[in-house]
Parts: C-alpha cells; structure tokens; sequence
C-alpha cells in the first residue's frame, strides 16, 4: 500500500526539487561562464595570431622591400666594375666609362665619384625604376633623402642631362 | 657579347643557366677566371628580375667557388678583349679573391626616425629666442640630425666591425642621414654576426635597424673602396 504523502514528505519533496533545480541553473551558469572563457581565450588568441600574423607580414614586406635596396645597392654600385662600356666625354675631356643604364641607375655613385648632385634632376632620372635614392624613400617611408642636397656644379648635371640622357 | 657576372678561382661553372636562359662557362686559361654567358644583343632594358638573375647566378657559384662579383651590366665585345682584361688585372683579381675566400658579406642599415619639421622647428625657435627664420631652423635641425647620425654610427659600427674580417661603410657624403655599412664576416661567424645585430636591435630602441645576406662580396670586390 502507499502511504498517503504526509505533509512532511511533500515538503522534502519540494525542498529536493528546488534544489536540483538550483544545481543545474548553477551549472548552467557554470556552463555558460565556461563558454564565455573559451570565446574569450580563443578570439585573444585569434587577435594574438593576427597581430603576429601582421607583424610577420609587415616586417617581411619591409625586408624585402630592404633586400630590393641592398640588391640594387650592390649591383649598381659595387662589384668588379670592368671599363670600356661607353665613354662620356665633355669638351674632349673623358669623364666617366660606365654602362648607361647603370649610369642611370647609380646616382649615389655619380655624385660620389663625381663630387657633383645630380639630384635637381630631369624626367629621364625620374623615371628610372631602379632609381636607388626613390626606393630608398619608398623603403623607410621617410622624407626625401637627399633631395636637400647642394644644388650643382653646372658642369656635371647639365651635361649629363642633354648629352646622355 | 659577353656578359660578366664574377671573376673565379674556379674553371667549372656552377650548375645552372644565365640571363634569358643563356649558358654559363668560363673564359681564362688559369685564375683568374670570369663566369659568362654569350649573347646576340645585350641593347634590351634590363628590369629588376635581371637584377636577381645576376645575383642568382653568382650565389650558386658562389656554393662551389670563390668569386668576386662583377658590378651589373658588365660585358665585353668578345672573348680576346676580356682574356685582355683578365691577364692585365690578373695580381689584382688574385689578391682580392684571397681576401674574400670563405667570407660573405652582410650589409646593415640603421636609420632613426623621421623628425617631424613642426617639432624641429620649435626646438630651434625657443633655443635661438625667435632670431633666425625657417632657413638657421633648417640648418641646426639638418645638424642634429647628423650629429645623431654620427651617434648611431657609433654605437652600431663598432661591436659589429669586431664580428667581421673587413667593413665598408656606405652613403654618399652629401646629406648623411641613415648609418648603411657592409661587413664581410667568416661563413662560420656569420650566426654570431646576425646574433650581435639583435642584440643592437633590443639595445637601441629608437633606430630600425636592418641587416641583410648573406651576398656574395659586392664592396670588397675593389681596390678603389679601401
């Protein structure tokens, strides 16, 4: 036979009830602070691998772009250089036996060897991709480099302007 | 034509083509010997990719020689005229081949951040008590900036220089205003090299200091640059 619930055993009931469901809303709870930590822990850790993930890019771009400097640094600008190319010569007398496009390419050497800026320069200058001081601005993104140097020694620049290039 | 990319100790080309795919040999009967390729016409505009091409071509030889690079665009009419070339710089070619033998070169670039002009300008204008237009304001902030240049100089040259067999240091001497040398380090110092150049970097915060290479001896491949 059942007993017929006493008041007493409805109110354990109730108690047990309230408290079950106590225990699962605290694991909801737990549950649910658990996922936000995991969300948390992984979009840190998307944003960690982003960031490094740009730098790396970043800083790639930047030692390629140096490499491309430091190539053309050292191709136009060193090396065994072995004369009779071409001749340059103003008023009989020869100046320079160089390639013509390394001529181009070179101004930094010019303008050592020479000990003239060419800088105040024309178009055909401009628009040599290899330019050495345009890339060195293209490289670190600062403000002309020499473009404040010394405005020339006519001699060099202007001859070299209308005769060769 | 000949085109030049290295003058070597060695007769055997390296295994692999030239510009536009030309093949490699070598001309010269003994050392010095020039690495070369043979070509129709040489007229056409070379393009960064001939750049790497070059470089290319002396790294692999580089692997199983020593060379002196040649500067690029070098080429010669013919074979005579560069037997001519090899034989009347012969003590020359000798003696920097045995400079750079079993060494590479690593190039370093250091450069400090750009001033803005407003900021330079102030400076001035406080310490000079508002005498002095925009030009003194350009010439003091031009001469600090190469004072600091020539800091920066200091501080990265010296502990780098002590790594390396020689240096060479770059620029032009107009408007100094980044610290670019070449240091031609041992093969087998060049980890402690790259090791000494990180440590600058984490010492000297307010420079970005770059090294790169290693490249085959492009600054120490003449007698004009001591």
């Amino acid at each position: 036979m059942t007993p017929e619930p006493t008041e007493r055993t409805k109110q354990l009931a109730a108690a047990k009830r309230a408290r079950a469901k106590e225990r699962s809303e605290l694991q909801r709870e737990v549950a649910s602070a658990r996922r936000a930590r995991d969300r948390e822990a992984w979009s840190a850790r998307r944003e960690a691998s982003r960031e490094r993930q740009e730098r790396g890019v970043s800083r790639a771009l930047r030692d390629r772009e140096v490499s491309l400097l430091d190539l053309v640094d050292r191709l136009l600008d060193g090396g065994v250089v072995i004369y009779g190319d071409i001749t340059l010569a103003v008023a009989d007398v020869d100046l320079l036996y160089v390639g013509l496009r390394a001529m181009v390419a070179s101004v930094e050497t010019l303008e050592r060897d020479l000990g003239v800026s060419l800088t105040a320069r024309g178009p055909s200058l401009e628009s040599s991709a290899l330019e050495s001081s345009s890339l060195e601005r293209n490289a670190f993104g600062s403000s002309p480099l020499e473009s404040d140097a010394l405005d020339s020694d006519a001699l060099g620049s202007d001859a070299f302007k209308s005769d060769a290039l | 034509m000949l085109y030049i990319y290295a003058i070597t100790d060695s007769a055997t080309p390296p295994d692999c083509a030239g510009l536009d795919g030309a093949p490699l040999r070598t001309v010269g009967d003994e050392a010095p010997f020039a690495l070369v390729s043979e070509h129709e016409d040489l007229s056409r505009q070379m393009n960064e990719d001939d750049l790497w091409e070059h470089e290319r071509v002396v790294e692999n030889l580089m692997q199983v020689a020593t060379a002196l690079p040649m500067r690029f665009d070098g080429s010669v009419e013919d074979e005579e005229s560069l037997r001519r070339i090899l034989a009347e710089r012969r003590d020359e070619f000798l003696a920097l081949l045995e400079e750079v033998r079993g060494a590479v070169e690593l190039g370093v670039r250091a450069l400090l951040p750009a001033v803005p002009a407003t900021a330079a300008a102030t400076t001035v204008s406080e310490a000079g008590s508002g005498s002095g237009g925009t030009g003194t304001a350009y010439l003091l902030a031009r001469a600090e900036r190469e004072r600091a240049v020539a800091d920066l100089t200091a501080r990265v040259h010296e502990p780098l220089a002590d790594v390396a067999r020689r240096s060479a240091e770059g620029g032009s001497g107009l408007a100094r205003t980044s610290f670019k040398a070449a240091y031609l380090v041992d093969r087998d110092r060049v980890d402690e090299f790259r090791a000494r150049v990180e440590e600058l970097e984490s010492e000297i915060v307010d420079a970005q200091i770059v090294c790169t290479g290693p490249w085959p001896p492009y600054s120490f491949s003449s007698l004009e640059r001591r």
